[in-house]
């Protein structure tokens, strides 16, 4: 599929995944460097497994 | 990290300031040796209500990350690109920090804001795994409620409009025809049912391509339950292996399809087709050897070695000329690099890594003509075999393998039965051969990789219950292959709806 879609000129990650993925990391990167907000961010419980 | 200090649960305020994050460990300093310390690690209630604690830590948080956050988010519908940024809001929109409706009002423009970008990009995530059914009801109850809140305004939004241009917007004739299950688009996957019993039918995509016949597009079915039927069927095809028939829909229905990434999609169905008939040839012709005349003379052929062999020597350069009662020997014997299992195993020896296994089969001529009792001479280019061969005096060929092949009855096998393997073999050859002329010479690495692999199938006398071949010709296979055109019809009917937007 990711093939498909990239030959159509198109990402081949659609945009809430990526929005997804990018709100995970960045959470968990501010978490290991010591920001205590991040620790009541969990992405995918607030968003995922609710 | 952050440190709670209490002293009979009254807080201590920062007793330690910039404590390392990791490596800390609980120590209590007594001064004299008689005095006592309990302590409660968890086992026990605390005192202090710390889930309490924690939770309004939680909702400050919470708090904060809404209300300090700005999020600006530019759209391309075009390109359907949303560039999401995320920053401090600028101090002008911030309220006071005793302005509560202030603050409430902030936090909710910000939702807003979010709400209909977010909503796009569902519909846009929908539309781009295939789900189009599912993104078009969406599409028409966001319309719904943005319909109903701009009439309790009396405001029209022109950016709430804009946002339901991802699909093609619903029309009210086409769309007050009831939901039925033909009418079910997304494969395999169950629709949220109630949700649809509810509402309207959805806008089907074909009805928005009949509607605009500039548009360079495929044939279009006449309606969507005609539709959803076609593919049903392809997907049946698929699923139950007919290959064949699922080619020929797609041409005369999907014609683009086909074409998809420079026919790759047609390569993989065909690769299938390949694979299937292989599975085919192989259950046939373990039916012929199964027949007790072919069983007989099949292995009273073997024992006697009456065709000649080929000796073969090993990595341990042991000669088993004459030394391995359990090897078959054929006149249809093929060498390969690997030494394949006794006749009755089915499996291979050694033979996992594919890429070895599909250079040393990838000339079909050469497998044509050693199967046929020819040896033809393997190419100088072709990767020579790790395992060293010699003629024997008899001048016939013997191999120490068994694939499909190689199950060819021998000669004394009644004659028909010997017709009917051939015709069986030939065609399985043919197709082959027509793969490689095809795609032989094709530069990318996955359809090469696919070929191979799909060709070394026959090189295994029951593909279909071996552990080298099941992940090609398994059933899931097939799913994953059904899965693919699926999408890739779906996704075909999606561009061009969306390019026409």
């Amino acid at each position: 599929m990711a093939n498909f879609v990239v030959s159509q000129g198109r990402s081949p990650v659609a945009t809430l995944e990526k929005l997804y993925k990018q709100a995970s990391t960045a959470v968990q990167v501010l978490g290991l460097v010591g920001v205590p907000l991040a620790a009541f961010a969990d992405v995918d419980k607030e968003l995922v497994n609710i | 990290m952050q440190h709670v200090h209490r002293f009979d649960t009254r807080p201590l305020g920062n007793v330690f300031k910039d404590l390392p994050g990791h490596g800390l460990y609980p120590a209590i300093g007594l001064r004299t040796t008689h005095e006592q310390v309990r302590t409660n690690f968890g086992d026990a209630p605390f005192k202090f209500d710390i889930e309490t604690y924690v939770a309004d830590v939680r909702l400050k948080a919470w708090r904060d990350i809404q209300l300090l956050t700005w999020i600006q988010v530019r759209e391309d519908t075009e390109n359907s690109v949303h560039d999401v940024k995320v920053r401090s809001p600028p101090s002008s929109v911030l309220p006071a920090a005793d302005n509560i409706s202030g603050e409430l009002d902030l936090v909710r423009q910000q939702h807003e804001n979010i709400g209909n970008v977010m909503a796009n990009i569902i519909c846009n995530y929908l539309a781009h795994e295939g789900y189009v059914n599912t993104a078009t009801v969406l599409q028409q109850q966001l319309a719904r409620r943005r319909e109903k809140e701009s009439a309790m305004s009396g405001i029209s939004t022109p950016k709430q409009q804009s946002n339901s241009e991802l699909l093609p917007p619903a029309t009210s004739t086409a769309s007050t025809r009831p939901v039925n299950g033909d009418m079910e688009v997304d494969f395999d996957l169950t629709t949220d049912e109630d949700e649809i019993s509810n509402t309207v039918a959805p806008r089907s995509l074909h009805e928005f391509l009949t509607s605009h016949p500039s548009i360079p597009s495929m044939p279009v079915p006449t309606t969507p339950a005609e539709d959803t039927r076609y593919r049903r069927r392809i997907m049946g095809h698929i699923l139950n292996g007919e290959i064949e028939e699922a080619l020929k829909s797609l041409k005369e229905k999907y014609p683009k399809v086909l074409l998809a990434e420079d026919g790759l999609v047609q390569f993989r169905l065909r690769c299938r087709r390949f694979a299937e008939m292989v599975l085919s040839t192989a259950e046939q012709l373990k039916a012929i050897r199964a027949a007790p005349e072919g069983r007989y003379l099949y292995h009273h052929l073997a024992r006697e070695e009456t065709t000649g062999d080929v000796a073969t020597e090993g990595a341990n350069s042991m000669d088993l000329d004459e030394e391995e009662p359990a090897v078959l020997t054929s006149p249809t014997s093929v060498r390969f690099g690997r030494p394949l299992a006794p006749p009755g195993t089915g499996t291979v020896n050694g033979g996992s890594n594919n890429s070895s296994l599909a250079a040393g089969i990838s000339n079909f001529s050469v497998l044509r003509a050693a199967a046929k009792g020819n040896p033809a001479r393997r190419p100088s280019s072709s990767p020579r075999s790790p395992v060293r061969t010699r003629r024997s005096s008899h001048g016939s060929n013997h191999a120490h393998q068994q694939g499909l092949l190689t199950s060819l009855p021998p000669p004394t096998t009644s004659l028909a039965a010997q017709r009917q393997s051939e015709e069986l073999l030939s065609r399985v050859w043919n197709l082959g051969q027509q793969l490689q002329t095809e795609f032989g010479s094709d530069p990318r690495p996955e359809v090469q990789d696919l070929l191979k692999r799909t060709v070394g199938i026959v090189a295994y006398q029951d593909p279909a219950n071996n552990p080298q071949t099941l992940e090609l010709v398994g059933f899931e296979a097939r799913v994953a292959l059904a899965e693919d055109v699926n999408r890739a019809i779906l996704s075909e009917l999606i561009v061009v709806c969306m390019r026409s937007d």
